[in-house]
């Protein structure tokens, strides 16, 4: 017996760690010692986790979410306990027997599974006062996002008419109030845009023109959101998507099993966003999953990278329909799963510029590079086709992360497979797939 | 401005050669002329005139000449989504040379995962000076795991390598076996990162070595190779055919350089027989006194070798037995004066500071001297009697203590085992045996299982507070009864009332050596000692928390070890362990 039937192998289990501490600390408490009263049934995972307070840590893993209990008080999601008892389960069969869930567990469990079991989604609330009231509140804020779009084109052309020049010698707190406006029109979109804005003067030679393609884009979306009703439905999706307003994922559910092909985390001030990255194994589409943690906590939404879980998303509108919202249960799937099919690095770029026609806004489109060697250029890395014609460079970022020498060692100089992130930057790596091991996921972040 | 070249770049400084619609668009120069008309604009602002506006650079193009803010934006805007959508690729740099080949069976999954895990752990040492807890110590279980690995003839996983690249670089210990592991392709990947330099330095650069048959190439990289490279294929072909290592040595001796040749005769000392005599004696009168001493050394470890005669005439005059004593006594006439043939022969004149002359060359010579000489010295006597025998003047200690020097040196186990004396013997009055470290040295020339039962004794007479240095020569894992003694001395100190962490050294090595069999009656020590509490406060459950993390630690050892021979993970719980061999 080893771990696939509650959540896969070690390197799995420690892809869930919300970090490198979590991972460490987990990995110190998978061993048969620190644990009593463990077991495993229905793919889920239990046990006993002596602390350093009088009553042991009651730990529960369902591996069907994966969704975690325990009665620690981190704020580590998944705690080290947790991690801990399905590192145990995966190395140690033996030391997890299988069983009946104790009671602690067992009502967790069964709580779960019921609320999972009635697969229709809560509706949408209403709010308190009803549809009407709903609408109004909904009016009310259009109209403070529209008030604060004007005041930022006014922002932006007084910038323009004094000249970008100017902008280079501090003008960051007169941004600063300008993102705190934005907030305040409840436009969040713009606000991190303006943000952005704020600190391209000190990122290299070049930032005039970075500043000016940035200021261009900002002021695009401005008059797009207050020419809105004039645009397309999908295209005004996309643009309320980019201001702020968040929709509820209403798309029509999909049903597959998904490969994970990457997670990962970026810190933005008080926020972290993971963003995990799936790809259907039956349909072909691929999906954005975003989850949030405010204040230093991890995000909520954890799911081990190489694996293949069975489940329902349910896309957002807008934004070339990527994002998506994961149904409560996922399954882990204990079958192979083949990467995505690859493509040149010309046709990555070709797919990028054809969604901008959706989405003008995008950074970087996902997609997935066939037949690719990592080479060295002058100016650092790149990604070029087995053919040696055609080559992309990697985002500055991806240069200086060590994924980037994960991915030179697995290629060896010869052609792989690499799923990434493809934008006007350059491409960004996130996994890599080598001929020899072709179900084998190498994540690269 | 820039649209070009490796076209995503967007960061690259202005100034690539114009090619943003691709060699085949119409000529339409106002493209990049317009967005730079842009830029220009942008910097200045709208509200100064500008050099470049309204001067017609594109005739009947109003985007040339704008005058508005707002109208600059939407131009802007069109020029950059333009842009984004029309991005092609840039042209493929040359292609890096391919990774060699690594021949090599992949490990088995469990154990590629398992090697990952030490690496994480690695970055984790665990917290300094506060309680280590139950949980093994991964970072110390890396050797050993890499050691099997390289032993069983695994290549290590490619995605792998830059930690395991990583680690080495971190830890030189780990060095040899982490880039025997790497192989060809982690030199390949060392020569990509200067971060990695320090593989392509090393020794043990395994992989990329020919074949030491093969006389071409080996001539080849010797005289053209890097020193790193060269003192590589000497160990290998000095390894390979002792004799054939020597000739390529002498080959171009006298034109090396002096540390050059001090590194390479240090290879000779791997099969080192009296063949190399000759090339040795020459040696001696080499211009650096490094290499003199270093050829006088290998000399002295042949017994057969003129130097060793020479030195064991000198010794001989030195030290005689007094038979008309009452009890034959050893008498001590050290040497007055260090002459140039002592010299020649690295004896080396001037002692350190805090040593008489003639005492330290009295040590040199006895150490450098045969051991045999001795039994034909003292009448046939064997190596025990001839320790036991007094010595006149208290020159015992200086005496033997140069003779386990000689015994080191010269690997000889009769002589070891009679400096050693009897494990169980009282220190204060065994054979003047200066330091633990010596005694370690010692017993490093016995056999495996002599040396586990010499030190099995020596811990059941005298406990583990002086055992460490001992313990560390002992092959692992210990064999029986070495085991069972330190474990039994452990319980022990335990209920002595000493804390576990007076032992710490010790129970390190236990973790790192006890054979994974020692699990099962380890087990009871972890749960008795938890009720025993009333010996020291506190001590019982430091003592529970360490044998639990030595439990823990044999059977991870066990797991990971099943891991790489390809076996079904057993328990020792709920049957036997694989039989660590």
């Amino acid at each position: 017996m080893n771990a696939m039937g509650v959540l896969g192998t070690a390197g799995q289990v420690l892809a869930l760690a919300p970090d490198e501490a979590s991972r460490r600390a987990g990995s110190k408490l998978a061993t048969a010692a620190s644990w009593s009263g463990t077991g495993r049934g229905e793919g889920a995972v239990w046990g006993l986790c002596a602390g350093s307070g009088r009553t042991p840590y009651r730990t529960v893993v369902d591996g069907t979410g994966p969704a975690y209990r325990c009665s620690c008080p981190s704020r580590k999601f998944p705690c080290k306990h947790a991690l801990g008892l399905l590192l145990l389960a995966a190395s140690d069969g033996a030391a997890v027997p299988e069983g009946a869930a104790p009671d602690w567990a067992g009502e967790w469990l069964a709580g779960r599974r019921d609320r999972a079991a009635p697969a229709d989604r809560r509706d949408a609330p209403d709010g308190p006062a009803g549809p009407g009231a709903a609408r109004r509140r909904a009016e009310r804020r259009a109209a403070r996002i529209t008030a604060g779009a004007e005041e930022l084109e006014r922002r932006l052309a007084d910038l323009l008419r004094g000249g970008l020049a100017a902008a280079g010698q501090g003008g960051y707190g007169l941004w600063e109030e300008t993102a705190a406006r934005m907030v305040d029109a409840q436009a969040p979109g713009l606000a991190g845009r303006v943000r952005e804005l704020a600190a391209i003067p000190g990122t290299g030679p070049g930032w005039p023109v970075r500043l000016l393609e940035e200021c261009a884009l900002t002021h695009l979306l401005d008059r797009a959101w207050l020419s809105s009703d004039r645009l397309p439905a999908p295209l005004a999706a996309t643009v309320r998507t980019r201001v702020g307003l968040t929709a509820p994922a209403d798309g029509a559910p999909v049903r597959d099993r998904w490969l994970v092909l990457a997670q990962y985390d970026t810190a933005d001030g008080r926020l972290t966003t993971r963003r995990i990255w799936l790809y259907g194994t039956g349909t072909g589409r691929t999906a954005l999953l975003l989850s949030y943690g405010a204040a230093g906590r991890a995000p909520g939404l954890a799911f081990p990278v190489g694996g293949v879980l069975a489940g329902e998303l349910t896309p957002y509108a807008g934004s070339g329909g990527l994002r998506a919202e994961p149904g409560e249960r996922f399954e882990p799937v204990d079958v192979p799963a083949a990467p995505p099919p690859g493509v040149p690095v010309g046709r990555a770029l070709d797919t990028y510029g054809r969604m901008l026609g959706e989405d003008p806004w995008l950074e970087s489109w996902p997609v997935t590079l066939g037949q690719v060697v990592p080479a060295q250029a002058e100016y650092g890395w790149q990604l070029a086709d087995a053919d040696g014609r055609e080559a992309l460079p990697l985002t500055a970022a991806a240069r200086s992360r060590a994924g980037l020498w994960r991915l030179v060692a697995l290629s060896g100089g010869a052609p792989v497979t690499v799923f990434g992130e493809c934008g006007h930057g350059g491409f960004s790596p996130l996994a890599a797939w080598s001929p020899e091991c072709p179900h084998e996921t190498v994540p690269l972040v | 401005m820039d649209t070009t070249a490796p076209t995503t770049v967007t960061t690259e400084p202005a100034g690539t050669a114009p090619s943003g619609s691709g060699p085949g668009a119409p000529p339409r120069p106002s493209e990049t002329e317009v967005w730079e008309a842009l830029v220009a604009s942008a910097l200045l602002g709208t509200d100064r005139p500008s050099p470049g506006r309204g001067g017609g650079a594109a005739a009947g193009a109003p985007s040339g000449a704008v005058s508005d803010a707002a109208a600059l934006l939407d131009t802007a805007a069109l020029h950059t989504v333009r842009r984004r959508a029309g991005l092609l690729p840039g042209p493929a740099a040359p292609r890096p040379q391919p990774a060699p080949e690594d021949g090599r069976p992949a490990l088995p999954g469990a154990a590629r995962r398992r090697l990952e895990q030490l690496l994480a752990g690695r970055v984790a040492p665990s917290p300094a000076g506060g309680r280590r807890g139950t949980a093994p110590d991964l970072a110390e279980l890396l050797p050993q795991w890499l050691a099997l690995a390289v032993e069983r003839g695994y290549k290590g996983p490619s995605a792998t390598l830059p930690a395991l690249l990583d680690a080495a670089r971190a830890r030189t210990d780990l060095r040899p076996q982490a880039l025997a592991l790497a192989g060809p392709r982690g030199l390949w990947l060392a020569r990509l990162n200067p971060d990695w330099r320090f593989a392509l330095r090393g020794a043990g650069a395994g992989g990329s070595l020919p074949d030491p048959a093969d006389r071409e190439a080996v001539l080849a990289l010797w005289e053209e190779g890097l020193f790193a490279e060269r003192v590589a294929l000497l160990g290998a072909v000095r390894a390979a055919d002792a004799a054939a290592g020597r000739a390529l040595l002498a080959s171009t001796w006298a034109t090396e350089r002096a540390e050059d040749r001090l590194m390479f005769l240090d290879s000779l000392r791997a099969g080192l027989s009296d063949a190399d005599e000759e090339f040795l004696e020459a040696a001696l009168a080499d211009r650096s006194r490094n290499v003199r001493a270093t050829a006088a050394e290998l000399l002295s470890a042949l017994p057969r070798s003129a130097l060793a005669g020479r030195m064991a005439g000198r010794a001989a005059s030195c030290v005689v037995l007094d038979r008309t004593a009452d009890t034959p006594t050893v008498v001590v006439e050290a040497p007055h004066e260090c002459d140039e043939g002592m010299r020649r022969d690295g004896v080396v004149p001037h002692p350190p500071s805090g040593r008489g002359e003639r005492s330290w060359w009295l040590g040199q010579l006895v150490e450098a001297a045969p051991l045999d000489t001795w039994r034909a010295r003292f009448g046939g006597r064997p190596p025990e009697e001839i320790v036991a025998l007094p010595v006149a003047d208290d020159w015992q200690p200086e005496l033997h203590a140069a003779w386990c020097r000689a015994a080191v040196r010269q690997r000889d186990a009769a002589w070891s085992r009679a400096l050693l004396g009897p494990p169980a013997a009282p220190r204060a009055t065994g054979p003047g045996i200066a330091s633990p470290a010596e005694r370690a040295q010692l017993l490093a020339t016995l056999p495996a299982a002599e040396r586990a039962e010499w030190v099995a004794a020596f811990v059941a007479a005298h406990g583990l507070s002086e055992a460490f240095q001992l313990l560390g020569v002992c092959a692992v894992p210990w064999a029986e009864p070495l085991g069972r003694a330190v474990v039994d001395a452990l319980d022990i100190a335990r209920e002595a009332g000493s804390y576990p962490w007076s032992f710490s050294g010790v129970m390190g090595l236990a973790e790192r050596c006890l054979s994974p069999d020692a699990a099962r009656h380890l087990e009871a020590l972890t749960a008795l000692s938890a009720e025993s509490d009333d010996l020291s406060p506190g001590a019982g459950g430091y003592w529970s928390e360490a044998f639990q993390r030595l439990v823990a630690t044999l059977r991870l050892r066990a797991a990971m070890r099943a891991e790489l021979l390809g076996q079904e993970h057993t328990d020792t719980r709920t049957r036997d362990a694989p039989d660590a061999a």
